[in-house]
């Protein structure tokens, strides 16, 4: 899966959880979660929950610390993912 | 041996307040926390044991979610350092206590923790432990626009302001005393805190 498959993916995730169309409309890695979603922090574990489900892969703690912006996020589930094929 | 570190850890702290407001009407609409694994990903196991020991699962839930988040909000303006990990705060629940009636413990730090649990909100305040309640000034505002335009057109004699890196102060005219604040909103409400 490239980057552009896993963005994908990660957009439809975070559109059930963002009032901010425009923002989302031009996602890209430097955008945040809370500071440019304004996504509730309760509900960034139904992200990761999402995630999980969606790419097959568990997040854990220490991860999860980190996915506060998309550039994170996205890397996160790329190593995530190459760890499960290796 | 052990207490060096909490020693040192206190000379390091400042006096400092952390809030959080949960509108429960809303968190009903925007989280389901009976999700699967959603529990075990935000609560370590003695939260989670608190949790369903109670009588009322969902207050306890966002009890304990309302003072993992203001203990965060302290830990963030100590350290300036922003991450998502709401397990490393362990959050305890004290039966018959004058102010506090919970803890929450950060590492080598301990929190004091009030929560207030109404019918529509829970509003948790968090406190550095060298601080006192009496000094924490709470002032509720109606959770509309922008939360600094509606403080300062409804306060004479005290004004919210930002500081350099965007967070919230407060400015008493009467005695010219910069404070730090905290604010929360969610839904209907919004709670701007400092202590004095």
């Amino acid at each position: 899966m490239d980057k552009q498959e896993i963005l994908t993916g990660l957009k439809e995730i975070v559109s059930l959880y963002t009032e901010e169309q425009s923002e989302l409309a031009n996602i890209n890695d430097e955008t945040d979660f809370i500071l440019d979603l304004k996504i509730n922090s309760a509900n960034l574990v139904d992200i990761v929950l999402d995630i999980e489900e969606k790419f097959d892969i568990t997040i854990d703690d220490e991860s999860m610390a980190k996915m506060l912006n998309v550039k994170a996020t996205v890397e996160i589930i790329q190593t995530k993912l190459s760890k499960d094929v290796g | 041996m052990l207490k060096l570190p909490l020693k040192l850890s206190k000379l390091n702290s400042q006096r400092m307040l952390g809030n959080d407001i949960v509108d429960l009407r809303l968190a009903k609409i925007q989280s389901n926390w009976k999700r699967q694994n959603y529990l075990s990903k935000i609560f370590v196991p003695s939260e989670q044991h608190l949790i369903y020991g109670s009588q009322d699962p969902e207050i306890v839930v966002w009890q304990l979610w309302s003072m993992k988040e203001a203990a965060y909000k302290i830990v963030n303006r100590n350290t300036g350092a922003r991450f998502y990990g709401p397990k490393e705060f362990v959050c305890n629940l004290l039966p018959n206590n004058i102010w506090g009636n919970g803890t929450v413990q950060y590492q080598r730090e301990t929190f004091l923790t009030h929560s207030f649990l109404k019918a529509d909100y829970v509003h948790s305040l968090c406190l550095s432990l060298d601080a006192h309640p009496e000094q924490i000034r709470v002032i509720p505002l109606e959770n509309k626009g922008n939360y600094q335009d509606v403080f300062n057109s409804g306060c004479d004699g005290i004004s919210l302001q930002k500081n350099k890196c965007g967070l919230p102060e407060i400015y008493l005219e009467s005695t010219g005393i910069i404070h730090p604040a905290t604010v929360s909103h969610h839904g209907a409400f919004c709670f701007v805190a400092f202590l004095t």
